[in-house]
């Protein structure tokens, strides 16, 4: 019975999502075809309910299912980073799809369900969860990029992420096949204790499966050079599902990645930490250097999230509670600046020229459209880790992490890359504030643009003014 | 593993009947070549355009979902198997399995995905 | 005796395998590419056969030889593609295809060194006693793995509505 209830307390959030899914494919079902929204409405009406019942107490830890499925505060946290990212782009997505013509219930529910699957890849103990939990996440991210059939951009962007991903999962499945056959189970916590024993049968079978399952994941994580698919796909997807998809999928493939590296790989880091060390400073170096050579800022800003990749990933080598929780705060205000910035570029069209995108139509913007400047400035500022932004607050924890695990070359080589990074988003700002226009342009926000950009806004400002509320939220994160 | 052998035999005694027959048949009938006969299609029109056209996407719904109802019975089978180790705990997930996938299917069907005209 | 068969058997099954992947593959009729895929698919089960995986046998049959198979027959039948002969291939997608049978081979023979390969055999694998493969699979998967088993289920919904909400027209 005490079994039983452990059990149910490890999988309950889950369970709840579940349910809730299913309700919002029923409800989205029964709503008019003009009223979809509502189904979004009533997703973020759901996770708030969700994120209010599943808190654990600090410290709490609940294991069930022979060791398979953890609901812990490391969880809770990166749930409540998916239900923001879910928010946020619910909120700001819906005149963006209105005026595609492709306002429909399907985009809420399918980013539902992503979340549920993201939950499952998170809270995993065991690789089999892990694993279907990144195809349920997957597949709904495949659609999500490949909403907007009307356009080829688009539909380009969901065969190509298709593509990638299921040829990246295909490998991560691969490995974990070898890892299963050297050391003969799944199970993260005997993968390590098999490790530490040194029973294992032979060395090299660990190291190729290894091998083969972390290039899965750094394909999942866009890290060069495995991100060959990041940039088109970002671009090619309808701007809200891009906020989202380089925010939520990445928060989960690193949250599982820590929890796999920290628990089940812990004896074998000297494996793994010296390729993810490489990793980042290649993803963070490349990311913003292509960056700088964009004209298209949402293909800017797809380099610009590889390279946000690339600042996690030192938080990843650091190897100490630190890094982790300073991969967590990173994500949490990633959500905020970066949906921010893509709700914004959501709502920018011009007349008649082929991409709403371009750098140049943002020339000229600070006379015509006050706010909504001022509002892209600050999120610019922020994603380039201007202090006391919280973009900065951000790299600030990750770098002390690093220092802390005496990898001082890899924090300079990061705040290196950031003085980088300012130039290309310096740029947007000084388009908007110096130039003048060389075409019309409308950026009229909308009410829920408004809202999701406000919140944005607000939240950038008060974690860069006030950040012991926030890092207080993480401090008690342990694997 | 040897439960197999009737199977192979069966196999190789079907694929060399069709041998047998095709080369007997050549080699006993009488062969009397006309024109007619190598014409392409020996009875009705000689085919207009080509013979295969481009099928309707609806059909790209129906194989997609036969697909993952197939993955189901897949499911089922091992189910169906084991039963009596599992009993009712087995029969429970199961029915959750079900009724997770029916969702699916009322989805389909309300949203006209299994609708022709 | 039983030795031999099976090596005779394992021999037949792989060669089927590898010619019928490269016809799959070099075929200029899409539909004939299925057929062959069709033998592949069977082939490559009765090798699962031999390996005492009777459950993946019965997956690749009922699944890709069934299903999947059918899918691709239609997707061919939808896009119904002219054949222009053979793509001219770029000198980089040369250099790049030696690069990766490079990249191959040496991952082969790690393979080799490692006894991943070696310590394959063609039968034995250690089921309870009593117990036919299927049903210890169904044993572990009802009991020990249900949590992935009902998350299957929902990758399945969102499979299905993802392929719905992108196909059907509005």
């Amino acid at each position: 019975m005490q079994n039983f209830m452990m059990n149910l307390q490890s999988i309950f959030p889950e369970v709840l999502m579940t349910i809730f899914g299913l309700i919002l494919v029923v409800l989205d079902v029964m709503t008019k075809k003009e009223k979809k929204s509502m189904v979004g409405y009533f997703g973020i009406a759901f996770l708030l309910i969700t994120a209010l019942l599943t808190n654990p107490q600090v410290g709490g830890k609940y294991l069930g299912f022979n060791n398979m499925l953890m609901w812990d505060n490391f969880s809770y946290v990166f749930f409540v980073i998916f239900a923001l990212a879910y928010t946020l782009t619910t909120l700001g997505s819906v005149e963006y799809l209105k005026d595609k013509g492709i306002l429909k219930g399907e985009f809420y529910t399918i980013m539902f369900f992503s979340i549920l699957g993201m939950m499952f890849m998170v809270s995993a103990f065991d690789l089999t969860i892990f694993y279907v939990g990144l195809e349920t996440m997957a597949i709904a991210m495949y659609v999500l990029a490949g909403f907007n059939k009307n356009e080829m951009r688009s539909s380009e962007a969901g065969v190509k992420y298709f593509i990638i991903g299921a040829f990246s999962s295909a490998m991560l499945l691969f490995g974990m096949t070898y890892v299963y056959g050297a050391t003969g189970t799944l199970n993260y916590l005997q993968i390590s204790e098999v490790l530490k024993s040194g029973l294992v049968a032979d060395n090299m079978t660990v190291k190729i499966g290894l091998i083969l399952m972390l290039t899965g994941f750094a394909f999942k994580i866009s890290a060069v050079p495995f991100h060959m698919w990041a940039p088109d796909v970002y671009q090619g997807a309808p701007t809200p599902a891009a906020g989202f998809m380089t925010v939520a999928p990445k928060a989960a493939a690193f949250a599982a990645l820590i929890r796999f590296v920290y628990i089940a790989l812990e004896p074998a880091a000297g494996l793994w930490v010296p390729l993810f060390s490489i990793l980042a400073v290649l993803t963070m170096t490349y990311g913003n250097l292509v960056a700088l050579a964009q004209t298209n800022v949402k293909r800017m800003l797809a380099y610009s999230a590889i390279s946000h990749a690339g600042y996690m990933m030192i938080g990843l080598v650091a190897m100490n509670p630190e890094g982790y929780r300073a991969i967590a705060l990173y994500s949490l205000i990633y959500v905020f600046m970066n949906i921010g910035a893509f709700t914004l570029l959501g709502i920018l069209k011009n007349k008649g020229m082929v991409e709403d995108e371009r750098l140049e139509s943002f020339a000229g913007l600070a006379k015509k459209n006050p706010l909504y400047a001022l509002g892209m400035l600050i999120f610019m500022f922020s994603l380039a880790g201007i202090p006391p932004l919280a973009g900065f607050i951000g790299k600030f924890q990750i770098f002390m992490a690093a220092m802390k695990a005496d990898m001082i070359w890899l924090a300079v080589i990061g705040a290196l890359n950031s003085a980088l990074a300012c130039y290309y988003y310096m740029r947007v700002t000084i388009y908007m504030y110096f130039n003048e226009p060389e075409y019309e342009v409308e950026a009229t926000v909308g009410r829920s643009a408004f809202i999701t950009s406000f919140i944005g806004v607000v939240m950038v400002l008060f974690v860069g003014f006030f950040p012991t509320a926030f890092i207080n939220f993480v401090r008690h994160l342990l694997v | 593993m040897s439960g197999y052998l009737p199977i192979v035999l069966f196999l190789i005694v079907a694929g060399g009947l069709g041998v047998v027959v095709m080369f007997v048949g050549a080699i006993v009938r009488p062969a009397k070549y006309e024109k007619v006969k190598f014409s392409v299609y020996e009875c009705g029109m000689p085919s207009l355009d080509e013979n295969r056209k481009r099928l309707n996407l609806r059909f790209y719904i129906i194989a997609m979902l036969f697909v993952i109802f197939d993955v189901e019975t897949v499911f089922l089978y091992p189910w169906a198997v084991s039963f009596d180790m599992i009993g009712l705990f087995g029969l429970i997930e199961m029915i959750l399995f079900i009724v997770i996938l029916v969702f699916g299917y009322f989805y389909a069907w309300q949203k006209g995905a299994l609708e022709w005209a | 005796m039983n030795e031999i068969f099976m090596n005779v058997g394992f021999w037949v099954l792989g060669i089927t395998a590898v010619v019928a992947s490269l016809f799959m593959v070099t075929r200029e009729n899409p539909v004939h590419s299925a057929l062959w895929m069709l033998l592949t698919f069977f082939a490559v089960a009765g090798i699962f056969i031999q390996l005492d995986a009777e459950y993946i046998a019965a997956i690749q049959v009922m699944v890709y030889a069934g299903a999947i198979l059918v899918l691709y027959m239609f997707v061919v039948m939808l896009l119904n593609p002219k054949s222009t002969g053979f793509i001219k291939v770029p000198a980089k997608v040369i250099l790049g295809s030696v690069v990766a049978l490079v990249l191959f081979l040496q991952f082969v023979m790690t393979l080799m060194g490692t006894g991943v390969i070696k310590s394959a055999q063609m039968s034995g694998m250690n089921l309870p006693e009593g117990l036919s493969n299927v049903k210890a699979f169904g044993a572990v998967m009802f009991t020990q793995y249900i949590v992935p088993f009902e998350v299957a289920s929902i990758l399945l919904l969102v499979a299905m509505i993802g392929a719905i909400v992108i196909a059907k027209k509005d």
